[in-house]
């Protein structure tokens, strides 16, 4: 799913690829009921998180790396919901929202600033030119990997202690 | 893969509809517990049909979301 960056900014971080996951959230009380499924959904939701990050490691292209970062987040999401902490997961996917459109408006910069240029080891002393999207990008970064005292930390720091503080088989796998 | 994923949603939603004749959330959420003990035969195996519908739903919510197995 491409598009303009803008676009991307609004279904990938907001609205589309979320979805799967409200419908989970929203489905919640019926999910709740169906312990076989619940497990089967921690297993793909932990997976998911760990292959899209790997897939990420290995892109150049700048949107397709923030693209993949949002299909692990949407892991987590997932696998959360499958140890049964809904509002947890509601709560990461708002947090997500909000610094993961950050990411893709401020790649829509760096991308229009170098006209047309996307590939990542083009790049190189943004620093001088943008340093206005060079520090924000730094706080989208930092809030995506978890530092304290921004957003992501909260929510995302939460689900892993939920994960290893639970003792189940799934939840173990999963942390 | 979104057509994948929507159409095992639609067919969660028919299955829910067979079991409960309603698509309400109130009434299906209040239901829940009764479809818990019917079971139904899903490729020969008897199952509970929660699991049956909450798996077709999760795959709907699979190819929304890109998860594994029905990502891009």
């Amino acid at each position: 799913m491409e598009g303009p960056t803008p676009v991307s900014a609004l279904i990938h971080a907001a609205t589309l690829v979320t979805a799967g996951i409200f419908l989970i959230i929203r489905c919640s009380p019926l999910f709740e009921f169906g312990h076989t499924a619940l497990i089967f959904i921690t297993f793909i939701g932990g997976l998911t998180a760990f292959f899209a990050a790997t897939i990420a490691i290995s892109q150049y292209d700048i949107k397709k790396v923030i693209a993949y970062s949002t299909c692990s987040q949407l892991g987590y999401m997932v696998f959360i919901c499958g140890l049964s902490e809904y509002n947890l997961s509601m709560f990461h996917l708002v947090n997500h929202a909000f610094f993961k459109a950050l990411l893709f408006l401020a790649a829509g910069s760096i991308i229009h600033s170098l006209s047309g240029e996307q590939d990542l080891r083009r790049f190189g002393k943004l620093t001088k030119f943008i340093p206005f999207t060079y520090s924000m990008m730094l706080l989208g970064f930092l809030a995506l990997s978890g530092f304290p005292f921004l957003s992501g930390f909260y929510s995302k720091d939460l689900i892993l202690e939920i994960s290893f503080s639970k003792h189940l088989l799934t939840s173990m796998f999963s942390y | 893969m979104n057509r994948i994923g929507d159409f095992a949603f639609l067919f969660g939603s028919l299955l829910l509809f067979y079991f409960l004749r309603s698509l309400d959330f109130s009434l299906v959420f209040n239901l829940a517990p009764y479809l818990q003990s019917v079971n139904l035969l899903f490729m020969g195996f008897q199952v509970k049909s929660i699991d049956v519908i909450c798996l077709f739903f999760f795959f709907g919510s699979m190819g929304k979301s890109a998860q594994i197995g029905l990502h891009t």
